[in-house]
């Protein structure tokens, strides 16, 4: 078992410096000569080995895509492809079916075996092993360390993560529901794992992101909250204007909160300007439609929406559609949308609440870390039983796959942009004004920005609207 | 010494005579050395020093405090007595007992030695260091610190200073991150539980920095903190619910009243608690001071689908308000005539709560037939009043509109209580006598003659005038004239709708005969209509006035008149009342471990028959028991009595770490905790077959006694199994405890007749009533009697059921302990004189009293001292959320707010269970929204003093804790509503309103370490469990408050021991840990002494009423029980205004428990609602949408998507359904907790409602919303549209 400060100063004696990520990287593979072969392979002149100088880690994506026409696709998340559920019993394939698909991320990594196995023998006991398993239960013990139950459809083990191990801030985070790999020893008795290593499904290191081959614009907003008495309707015209005259924005992108609703919480009804549903639609459709015609609108519902509640949420059905521009896209939430290429991955965002009620130091401030964290559990909303609800299917539509180049949300009306293993993370904000909620809660937001993504670099532009004349 | 008659002192001597009867027997029964300990373990408390030493444990303290008590204030003495001992006095040894020991002495003080905050509410204290190298105190608070109410929570913080600066210890000195993490803390619990009130961070800050003891705290709840983690002073990450309510609810919120003591007792370094109170005070500045009384629509905030309003605020056909007070009304009872009872749709049963709009939020319901009863009109048109039962009975189905409702009559000492203004009454005979009214009218001339001769109308002639515009009247005048002829000694006026609307206003009684009205009682009338009897228009006409209409009718008629309607008073139903055995879920016989071979039944004899493998012998199960051991022999056994050589038994403990035999609770090695644990194999069929053989009964005499799972107390005691089959011979079951109880809601009575309480007359002689309330000897069953205080009145069914554990406590002590019969009882009136112990939710200390007779409501009669001195000001009232809480809950029923503004000062001022003191002034503290949106307002589950509602702390499946204070009072979903319970009484599997995303839904509670609302007058103390209080997340309810029960005394002292209580935190409350055998008024809840004694209130009241002056001024000037405490006068001589008939008279039971379905209940109430003229149905319809359905739709269709799945074979839950597809434990099939059918099942009944009543449009777009998500949910195809009554 090689150890982080072993690793890194083995590099120190060559006198390179090793990124945090490759030392995670030979830690997982857990094979000492992979050093020596990296450093034989790092090029002169080096002072920092990345990623890019492992060996077998080429960057996989080799910008071949084939495009559809129009170059606005939508892969996942298409209008009508979200079900009822027919069946309680489906929450069995749906859970079974996040297990075994985020299972194949970590596969090459980790070579687990089934908890049964791990129980029933005694074959493995004082052996290092490894095993993946979904997490059913975490808890801190009494000496402050984590404590965590774990399934898999074999049987489930209680795994404890010591806190004077390295790599224990990343049990911390462990969350209900999440899929991870562990290695480690099985204690005498067979009932406890004490764990050494944690892997998570994450994004491959030789991730590259894709980029537009042509030039090409897209704006990314959330949270519009119309009907509000604190949407802010002149910044929004502010907006409207500022995108008629950017030629080269082909495309909008909204992540959900298209309109306030009604009786989404309590007292909300003195709070709204428009206390109609169909007329709340109705004015956003009338704001939509006086924005360019060039522009591809993307739609994509949230938690203030008139639709379900639980997730994959369904698209805004079509009769709250009326008076909406031809060129709107009517998707899901999560809907994985390709724009020439680069595929953003639209999610709007309601597992942050169970997110940041979780994990240590999280904060609202803060979504781009979040989002890290949903990228590394490669699942948008891990947690299932707290805020988010979630529609079971066969297949579990929360889990990040393919790996986009961008995910972009919203939700938490505190925009954030940040990259993590080559995917841009997105939260762009709001529409509204500080809430009485709010304000009782002490956040503040940052309302009436616009995302601009460059498709061809990948780059991104924070356009603020709040001030005249900015 | 109390102050007491010779009458009272011999009353007081037989109660001690009966009770020391009842412990000899349980003496010796005890020393047989069956049971856990050889002696009885209530120990008898006469006063707050007994129940203190009791409850601390510390000897020696009740005499102490009885010496303080001359000399100061109980403020004071929580104090002073930390002197003593840091002096040492009581034999303390170490500085850490000493701290303890003070602070809990002076928590138990301010209690009254009634709660259990003084136990369970301070885990421990400790001593730290500061960074200069000083030490400094932490006391650790726990959940139930809730029960002691904000002030002493704050006060208890004051004695740790006290203490540490005597004992030389440094003051706290916070590191920055300290702070910040009280303040990250504190918000985070606000979140998971909403707390009355929660501070700024401003003034956490403050409190922290300056508080010069560290308030630390046993980790509550599930959450941990995210930020300010892994601290090196504070223990753990996780959240500590107890530090938090000391901080918010105590400090910050009590600032005021601990400064008062800090000012008495000169004590230094509290000088920041000023920038608090003045910082708190500007907050609250802009409170109105309102002239006058403007309609009040709280009490009708929250409407639970089928609990019916019978009168919107101060809306036309309203209660009116009547001043007095009968034999059973006052202390939050308030009276109704029978026929208003019956009318009302029999919703409104003896004991049914409703819910007021004033004075107080809520009122137990009882009849008084000498009031005023409702007017209706029936379908031949006619209008009358209906002041006879029977009548009401008879006209019923008649009925097509409820115009009035009829008088309520609430006492003075109830505006007293609230501290709400006086409010003019409606025109009542007793007023008009005081007028100059000579007597009551024969007939209208007469009370013309009186009218004309000086002294006001008559009541009975006076009409609703003033229920009329003034154009209204003209219009009246100018009909009669047109129309109107007198014939056969009537007014006839032919009919139109324009004049039957008028008439139905005005509300004289009329008939419709033909095209005519007919108005019998038609001289005063057409008087002050200013027509002459050949009905021209008088000359009065000419200079009338143009209004008010009051005024007017007095001009054209030369009467003093008087309004007839007075104030009106808002009311709907509240909780219905209650009258039950107590059983715990399942319901055991026994004590006694049968684990998972009981099956669901937990049977002892089919665990008798389990095999462990087929053709083994079988009937032996593994069981985790406590270890005894035989101090003669050394015989390990798990009973209490050495079978072997028959001696009684002792526990044996042991450190499970270090593995060896060690004395007391903590392992002098480790200091690890000790167990008393015996992993045994149970011979179930063989100590069946031995018990049944010792009783002498056949083995298949009793086809099933129920045990329990598993032992949950420290001790793992358990009972001996004779006492299962006995009781499930007599059918009675047992509470955790090991007493038999039976629950019943409280209504006060300070006088009964011998005939409504089926008591015969020379039994009632024969036990001390030797005279009726006016000196007459007794001899007749329809005197009536002055009730002693410690008497008291069961249900008729509570006297059955007392019959049955009389008779099986008589079998016990022949079969089992042969001993002599003791109660020989054949029927229930034969138990009369016998006695009982009562005991109110949530409290330690049970109270003596003596069953004086039955009454047919179902509830629990007796003296309003006796229900004070139980009564830890809980909250009552459900919370009906909405939580719920509303808060708390709420909602969800989540309610309330307390009025927190007593004086602290006054001396005298703590109520039983409560910190209680009048308030200093008429001030609103932040409400709370009970319907459970619980963060946006700060509800509180907490028990509060005043307004009833509640918690503990707990866990759901959905991960949320709640709590109610543990003291708070938490909800329970219970149908349809959510049943207040204290926290302490909430159970795994109960479940919870908790609030998600602003919406409130059911949650099922995974494990309770203690929730909310409270309502109604009663003071809430506690919170219990609320968390929900909240609340939080959870909503707390309101704690039903007057629920009490009752069990026999002899079974107290035989069949309770501490050692059967769980070993969790809060296991203690509801327990009689300690036995008040004899009544204080002082030392009772102080809303007793607000109880008024008068036979006639006088002039100057009603006078008062119409300045809307305030309570207070009249105190003087109406006999009251406060006036009268330290004289005999206290228990004695209470006289009353207006008498009943039969204090259980109207509905038996309430329309709401007998129908069925939530469908027929909601049909039912908008069908009431139409017909009373004072309510407006499309509003309750609405109403309940928002309020109830709505909010239930919601709640189960986020519950379905995020639900927990439960094992069908072993009931395991789990958070989400196995990857394994069934149950890991025991490869059970696990089952979904939610269906798709509970989801919908408020769906097709509240489109219906949006069809059928004039809905708002956004409400009925919600309804829309939902549908379609639910749709969208499960889909288009509705196959079927089931029944409503397939799913309730």
């Amino acid at each position: 078992m090689l150890c982080e400060d072993e690793i890194v100063s083995r590099f120190l004696a060559t006198s390179l410096f090793v990124s945090p990520e490759v030392v995670a990287y030979i830690k997982e593979q857990d094979d000492p000569g992979l050093i020596d072969r990296i450093i034989a392979g790092t090029p002169e002149g080096t002072v920092v080995v990345s990623p890019d100088c492992i060996p077998a880690l080429k960057k996989v994506r080799d910008g071949t895509r084939f495009l559809a026409d129009p170059v606005c696709e939508v892969l996942a998340g298409m209008e009508n492809s979200a079900e009822s559920i027919r069946d309680f019993e489906e929450y069995i394939t749906y859970f079974r079916n996040r297990f075994t698909r985020l299972s194949t991320f970590m596969r090459g990594r980790i070579q687990p075996v089934p908890i049964e196995a791990l129980a029933r023998t005694g074959r493995y006991q004082e052996e290092e092993v490894s095993f993946i398993g979904m997490v059913s239960n975490v808890r801190s013990t009494a000496n402050g360390n984590k404590m965590v139950e774990v399934e898999d459809p074999t049987g489930t083990m209680r795994v404890l993560f010591n806190k004077s191990r390295e790599g224990f801030s990343e049990a911390e985070k462990i969350l209900p529901d999440e899929v991870i790999g562990v290695r480690g020893k099985l204690s005498q008795d067979g009932t406890i794992f004490f764990a050494n290593t944690l892997v998570r499904p994450d994004i491959p290191l030789s991730n590259a992101p894709y980029r537009s081959e042509r030039p090409g614009r897209a704006v990314l907003i959330s949270d519009i909250h119309v009907g509000s008495d604190t949407f802010l309707e002149d910044e929004w015209h502010r907006f409207a204007d500022w995108i008629s005259g950017q030629e080269d924005i082909g495309y909008l992108v909204i992540a959900g909160d298209l309109v306030d609703g009604i009786g989404i919480y309590p007292g909300q009804e003195k709070e709204l300007v428009i206390k109609n549903i169909y007329q709340q639609y109705a004015a956003l459709g009338e704001m939509l439609s006086a924005l360019p015609e060039r522009l591809t609108i993307v739609i994509s519902p949230g938690n203030h929406d008139v639709v379900r509640g639980a997730e994959p949420q369904p698209a805004i059905p079509p009769a709250f559609r009326i008076g909406y521009p031809a060129n709107c896209v009517w998707v899901e939430n999560p809907a994985l949308v390709s724009l020439q290429g680069v595929r953003v991955l639209i999610y709007h965002g309601r597992s942050f609440d169970d997110m940041i009620g979780t994990i240590p130091g999280a904060s609202y401030n803060r979504p781009a870390e979040i989002m890290e964290e949903m990228l590394k559990r490669r699942h948008l909303a891990p947690i299932f039983g707290m805020r988010t609800p979630i529609a079971p299917g066969k297949k579990d539509p929360l889990i990040i796959d393919p790996v986009p180049e961008v995910l972009f949300t919203g939700h938490v009306h505190i925009s954030g942009i940040k990259r993590y293993r080559g995917v841009l993370m997105i939260n762009a904000g709001t529409w509204q004004s500080q809430t009485a909620f709010q304000k009782q809660m002490n956040t503040v937001p940052t309302p009436a920005q616009a995302v601009v993504l460059d498709l061809q670099s990948l780059e991104t532009e924070i356009v603020d609207f709040l001030t005249p004349g900015s | 010494m109390v102050a007491v008659s010779p009458a009272m002192a011999e009353y007081f001597r037989r109660l001690e005579e009966n009770l020391n009867e009842a412990l000899s027997v349980a003496e010796i029964a005890r020393s047989r050395g069956y049971d856990p300990t050889t002696t009885v373990e209530i120990p008898r408390a006469n006063d707050i020093g007994d129940r203190v030493e009791v409850l601390v444990g510390v000897k020696g303290v009740a005499e102490r405090v009885r010496i303080l008590e001359k000399e100061m204030s109980r403020e004071e003495v929580s104090l002073k007595i930390g002197d003593d001992f840091v002096a040492k006095i009581f034999g303390e040894t170490t500085r850490e007992e000493i701290v303890d020991h003070a602070i809990r002495t002076s928590m138990g003080i301010l209690t009254e030695g009634v709660v259990a905050a003084p136990t369970e509410g301070i885990a421990k204290v400790a001593f730290g260091k500061n960074d200069d190298g000083t030490e400094y105190l932490k006391v650790y608070y726990a959940g139930p610190i809730r029960s002691a109410g904000g002030t002493a929570q704050a006060l208890s913080v004051l004695v740790g200073d006290y203490v540490r600066q005597a004992l030389g210890i440094d003051r706290y000195k916070p590191r920055k991150e300290e702070v910040e993490r009280y303040i990250e803390e504190l918000k985070q619990y606000n979140g998971i539980q909403s707390m009355q009130y929660m501070p700024s961070e401003a003034e956490i800050r403050l409190i922290i920095e300056n508080c010069p003891v560290c308030i630390d705290g046993e980790p509550t709840e599930r959450e941990e903190v995210s930020g300010y983690r892994n601290l090196e002073r504070v223990e753990t990450n996780t959240v500590r619910g107890g530090m938090c309510l000391v901080v918010a609810e105590g400090l910050a919120l009590k600032a005021p009243k601990v400064m008062k003591n800090v000012k008495k007792m000169k004590m230094e370094g509290w000088d920041w608690l000023q920038q608090i109170i003045d910082g708190v005070a500007s907050k609250s500045s802009d409170e109105e001071e309102e002239p006058g009384v403007h309609p009040k629509d709280k009490y009708i905030r929250d409407l639970i689908g089928g609990r019916p309003v019978f009168s919107y605020p101060m809306r036309k056909g309203g209660f009116r308000l009547r001043y007095g007070r009968s034999r059973n009304t006052g202390f939050a009872a308030a009276g109704f005539h029978p026929a208003t009872l019956h009318i009302l749709g029999d919703y409104l049963a003896v004991g049914t709560q409703m819910k007021t709009e004033r004075p107080g939020k809520a009122a137990g319901v009882v009849p008084v037939d000498t009031i005023e009863g409702p007017t209706v009109l029936l379908a031949s048109g006619e209008v009358r009043r209906v002041d006879d039962t029977a009548e009401a009975l008879a006209i019923g189905p008649s009925i097509v509109r409820i115009l009035d409702v009829g008088e309520i009559l609430i006492s003075y000492g109830e505006f007293l209580e609230n501290n709400h203004p006086l409010i003019p009454s409606s025109y009542c005979e007793e007023w008009w006598l005081q007028e100059g009214g000579p007597r009551h009218p024969e007939n209208e001339m007469e009370a013309i003659e009186f009218a004309l001769s000086g002294a006001p109308l008559h009541p009975d002639y006076t009409w609703f005038w003033d229920d009329l515009a003034p154009a209204q009247i003209r219009r009246l005048a100018g009909i009669v004239s047109e129309r109107g002829r007198i014939a056969g000694d009537a007014l006839r006026v032919v009919n139109d709708p324009e004049l039957k609307a008028i008439l139905e206003e005005v509300l004289v009684p009329h008939t419709v005969e033909g095209d005519e009205v007919v108005i019998r009682t038609y001289l005063v009338f057409l008087a002050c209509l200013g027509l002459s009897l050949d009905l021209n228009l008088r000359r009065t006409w000419e200079d009338a006035p143009d209004g008010p209409s009051l005024a007017l009718v007095s001009h054209l008629s030369g009467f003093t008149l008087r309004s007839k309607a007075g104030t009106r008073i808002g009311g709907r139903m509240g909780r219905p009342g209650k009258s039950k055995p107590r059983e715990m879920k399942p319901a055991p016989h026994v004590l006694f471990p049968v684990g998972e071979s009981g099956g669901a039944r937990r049977s002892v004899q089919n665990a008798g028959a389990y095999k462990d493998r087929s053709n083994a012998d079988g009937g032996t199960i593994h069981a985790e028991t406590g270890e005894r051991r035989c101090p003669q022999c050394g015989a390990v056994t798990f009973k209490n009595r050495c079978e072997a050589c028959g001696t009684h038994t002792t526990p044996v403990y042991r450190c499970p770490r270090c593995n060896r035999e060690v004395q007391g609770p903590v392992c002098p090695a480790c200091q690890g905790p000790t167990v008393c644990l015996l992993e045994t194999d149970l011979r179930v069929k063989e100590e069946y077959a031995a018990a049944c053989a010792r009783l002498g009964m056949r083995e298949n005499a009793v086809k099933l006694v129920k045990g329990v799972k598993g032992m949950i107390s420290r001790d793992r005691t358990i009972e001996p199994l004779e006492k299962g089959v006995l009781r499930a011979a007599h059918e009675v079951y047992v509470f955790k405890d090991g007493t038999v109880r039976y629950d019943m809601i409280d209504l006060p009575v300070t006088h009964v007749r011998p005939r409504e309480i089926g008591a015969p007359v020379e039994r009632l002689v024969a036990i001390g009533y030797t005279h009726d309330y006016n000196g007459a000897p007794l001899t007749s069953s329809d005197q009536v009697l002055e009730l002693r205080c410690q008497d008291i009145l069961v249900s008729e069914k509570c006297g059955d059921w007392l019959l049955k554990v009389s008779q099986f406590l008589d079998d016990l002590l022949e079969k089992f302990y042969g001993l002599p019969r003791f109660y020989n009882a054949e029927k229930p009136s034969d138990l009369i004189g016998q006695m009982l112990i009562g005991l109110a939710p949530h409290t330690s200390a049970g109270v003596l009293c003596r069953l004086l007779g039955f009454t047919k409501a179902s509830v629990g009669y007796a003296h309003p001292f006796y229900h004070a001195a139980k009564r830890r000001n809980c909250f009552a009232g459900d919370t009906e959320i909405r939580v719920f809480e509303e808060k708390g809950w709420r909602s969800m029923p989540v309610r309330q707010f307390v009025l927190e503004n007593f004086d602290l000062a006054e001396p005298g001022l703590d109520a039983a269970g409560t910190h209680w003191s009048p308030p200093k002034r008429y001030a609103a503290v932040q409400a709370v929204d009970s319907q459970g949106n619980t963060k946006l307002r700060r509800v509180t589950a907490v028990s509060i003093h005043r307004a009833p509602k509640h918690l503990i702390h707990f866990e759901t499946a959905r991960g949320k804790t709640l709590e109610v204070t543990p003291e708070h009072t938490m909800l329970v979903w219970d149908l349809c509503y959510l049943r207040k319970v204290m926290a302490m009484e909430v159970r795994e599997g109960d479940r919870v309103p908790v609030a998600e995303g602003g919406q409130v839904i059911a949650d099922t509670v995974t494990a309770v370490r203690y929730i909310l609302c409270p309502e109604e007058q009663v003071y809430c103390l506690t919170v219990a469990e609320d968390h929900t209080l909240a609340a939080n997340g959870i909503f707390c309810g309101q704690c039903d408050g007057d629920e009490d029960c009752v069990m026999f005394l002899l079974d107290g002292l035989i069949n309770f021991s501490r050692s059967f209580l769980p070993e969790t935190r809060g296991g203690s409350m509801d327990a009689p840990l300690v036995l008040t055998t004899r009544l204080d008024p002082k030392e009772v809840d102080k809303e007793s002494l607000n109880v008024d004694v008068m036979e006639r209130y006088p002039l100057e009241l009603y006078e008062a009423a119409l300045r809307y002056a305030p309570p207070k001024e009249l105190e003087k000037a109406i006999d009251h029980v406060d006036l009268r405490v330290g004289t005999p006068g206290q228990y004695e001589g209470f006289r009353f205004t207006h008498d009943t008939a039969d204090i259980s008279a109207g509905p038996l039971e309430s329309t709401y428990t007998t129908l069925g379905s939530m469908f027929d209940k909601m049909e039912a109430e908008l069908e009431l609602g139409e017909k009373i003229r004072a309510v407006d149905v499309d509003d309750v319809a609405e109403r309940v949408l928002n309020t109830h359905f709505i909010r239930d739709l919601m709640g189960n269709l986020r519950a379905f998507a995020s639900q927990t799945v439960r094992c069908t074979k072993c009931a395991t839950k789990y958070r989400r359904m196995p990857l394994a597809g069934k149950c890991p434990k025991c490869g059970g099939k696990v089952n979904q907790t939610v269906h798709e059918a509970s989801v919908k099942k408020y769906l097709e009944m509240s489109r219906r409602m949006c069809e059928k009543y004039a809905i708002s449009d956004y409400t009925k777009q919600r309804v829309e919303v939902l549908d379609m998500a639910i749709d969208s949910t499960f889909g288009k195809e509705r196959e079927k549209q089931l029944g409503l009554a397939d799913f309730m």
